[in-house]
């Protein structure tokens, strides 16, 4: 039974919207994370070392005295900030390039997919490794490098969705009612390329989240800022003196993250892409 | 017939495709023209080449496709020598066309007003709502308020096929292309489709090419008909000749297998009369063996072919006037 009400037109699936929903109230709780807690993330000493959960400290603390909550709360704000911005980036560019590629052929095409195939041959997680060693690991630095390091995926398969979308019929009759070549990218092609697009761009923010996760359980994330990874760093000691919960907390955020980006993208491809309906 | 102004006038046009590197002559030297209001039917089996014909007009050949010579004059320009941007202009303002099938014809993700708003914004055109409900009132859409707000796939194949022809008149162009236009369609729907073209042609003062294999939707439209067989035109006339006399022989067996058509009585005497004035002079009853290279393109298929027919004639007169032609040795 398809959902009523005004959003009903925009989410036709109550899975989707369930999903939708559940990543906008992480979302909030990311947002609103000073308000829900008047805790300071990456203060040490609320308690004297490694605490179990409480109802003063939800979550537990770490070794250091830190408050586990306070960190995850803020930790999940940087989490959805590095993802979406980063997978922001990486779709912009692979849009683009992809979109130039595949309508126009020729040169344009075998270039960005030559470029492409460079950056495809050595590992991402390496590449932006030693980028984020290069530069200083501030928040920026590590969204630019997750971006515009993660855009030749996406380009090519904007690529092959264009080379399908181009060729049917209603893109030649719109040429010969007189469409310009831009005309044609955003009224024929782009509204054809828009769902997988979408899919593709919510499995990108779910890539970049484990990557900010992983940089900054090796070390290499901002230092001043808490994130989920960097807990389960902390985590590795906490561990051996019987604190689970410094390990289990940061992960499950991690893990919620992600499943719901995957389902998401899943859930878009299934519901907006007409060759699925 | 009146002196008339001509819309369009195409001179030895010939078209080339690339396969495997090879350079294959789809159309070879075709000449057409189309006055002010007329309706001119290209008719031909598939592979003759008609359609390539009508995309050469408009300037969307595929990329492996390139004109190899002749002219292409629509309002005294030749729109092979436009640029890319001059010509765009022309398309769908000027010039327009209607596709065979309308479903896969219209992008089903876009309503049929955004349909009509793309083509207006495309040549920087103010369409309103009233423009809207009027064009498609002229295609005869009884409830225009709600067939603007469906998608293509709500619509069925008639009615699409109408809003097609809205979209194609939408910036009132003077010649309209009509590329097979009711071949998708079910055979109550292609009168329907025929009648409102007939109509709208005599409202908007439009001039047609019809481009089609079913010579039973000439006969109530078309002024003229160019017969197409293997990339040349083999027979001109008009519509009522063709279909009462036709002269070359395959138009005649295009006429021979079109359902509720017969020849008459009078044709094919006339015809017979024709063949036995030639029969002194041919070699044999229908030819066999290979095609010669520089021969009539229909030799194989002809049962009159005669000695002669190896080398290929040009369009002869065949009523004493240039009106009627065919490309056939028997009239010589």
């Amino acid at each position: 039974m398809p959902p009523k009400g005004p959003l009903a037109k925009y989410i036709p699936d109550r899975r989707l919207a369930a999903v939708v929903a559940a990543v906008l109230f992480l979302a909030i709780i990311a947002a609103l994370a000073s308000y829900i807690s008047d805790k300071d993330p990456i203060r040490t000493g609320y308690a004297r070392g490694l605490t179990p959960p409480s109802p003063s400290f939800p979550f537990g603390t770490d070794q250091l005295g830190r408050d586990i909550f306070t960190w995850v709360l803020h930790g999940l704000r940087v989490s959805l900030i590095v993802g979406v911005s980063s997978a922001l980036i990486a779709m912009s560019i692979a849009l683009v390039l992809g979109m130039l590629s595949g309508y126009f052929g020729g040169w344009i095409d075998n270039l960005v997919m030559r470029v492409a195939d460079v950056f495809l041959s050595i590992p991402r997680f390496i590449l932006i490794l030693f980028a984020v060693i290069l530069f200083s690991p501030t928040l920026l630095n590590i969204v630019l490098v997750i971006g515009l390091f993660s855009w030749p995926e996406p380009a090519r398969i904007v690529r092959s969705e264009v080379l399908s979308a181009k060729s049917r019929e209603y893109v030649l009759a719109a040429r010969s009612m007189g469409a310009s070549d831009l005309d044609i990218m955003f009224s024929e092609i782009a509204p054809n390329i828009a769902p997988t697009a979408l899919a593709v761009g919510a499995l990108l923010v779910s890539d970049s989240i484990l990557i900010e996760a992983a940089l900054s359980f090796l070390g290499l994330g901002d230092p001043d800022l808490p994130s989920l990874g960097r807990m389960l760093s902390i985590a590795r000691q906490a561990i051996f003196a019987g604190g689970w919960w410094a390990l289990l907390f940061p992960s499950i955020f991690i893990i919620v993250l992600i499943v719901l980006f995957n389902l998401l993208s899943d859930l878009i491809n299934e519901v907006y892409n007409p060759r699925l309906r | 017939m009146p002196a008339s102004i001509k819309v369009l006038e195409v001179r030895g046009l010939s078209v080339e495709y690339s396969v495997d590197g090879v350079w294959i002559r789809a159309v070879d030297g075709v000449d057409l023209e189309i006055s002010r209001g007329e309706c001119v039917a290209l008719v031909g089996e598939s592979g003759s080449g008609k359609s390539t014909v009508a995309q050469a007009i408009i300037g969307v050949l595929p990329p492996n496709a390139r004109v190899s010579s002749g002219e292409i004059i629509y309002m005294g320009r030749d729109l092979l020598k436009l640029g890319r941007e001059e010509l765009r202009r022309v398309r769908g303002r000027e010039i327009s066309i209607v596709f065979q099938d309308p479903l896969s014809y219209l992008n089903p993700l876009r309503t049929v007003r955004d349909l009509f708003m793309d083509v207006a914004r495309d040549h920087g055109v103010d369409l309103g709502e009233d423009d809207l409900v009027d064009l498609l009132r002229r295609v005869r859409v009884t409830d225009p308020h709600r067939v603007l707000r469906s998608y293509p796939f709500q619509l069925s194949g008639g009615m699409a096929q109408r809003v097609a022809i809205a979209i194609a008149l939408a910036l009132k162009p003077k010649l309209l292309i009509a590329d097979e236009p009711t071949t998708a369609l079910d055979l109550t729907i292609q009168a329907q489709i025929i009648r409102l073209l007939l109509l709208i042609k005599e409202e908007m003062d439009l001039s047609i090419l019809l481009i089609t294999h079913d010579l039973g939707m000439v006969a109530p439209i078309a002024d003229r008909v160019y017969v197409m067989y293997s990339g040349r035109i083999v027979e001109v006339g008009s519509t009522g000749n063709i279909l009462a006399s036709p002269r070359h022989p395959y138009t005649i067996d295009l006429i021979r297998s079109a359902r509720g058509l017969y020849l008459s009585r009078e044709a094919v005497s006339e015809l017979d009369r024709v063949v036995r004035s030639r029969s002194s002079s041919r070699s044999s009853h229908g030819y066999s063996g290979k095609p010669p290279r520089e021969g009539c393109r229909y030799i194989a298929r002809c049962p009159y072919a005669f000695d002669k027919c190896s080398i290929e004639p040009n369009l002869i007169p065949v009523d004493g006037d240039d009106r009627s032609l065919a490309r056939c040795w028997l009239y010589e």
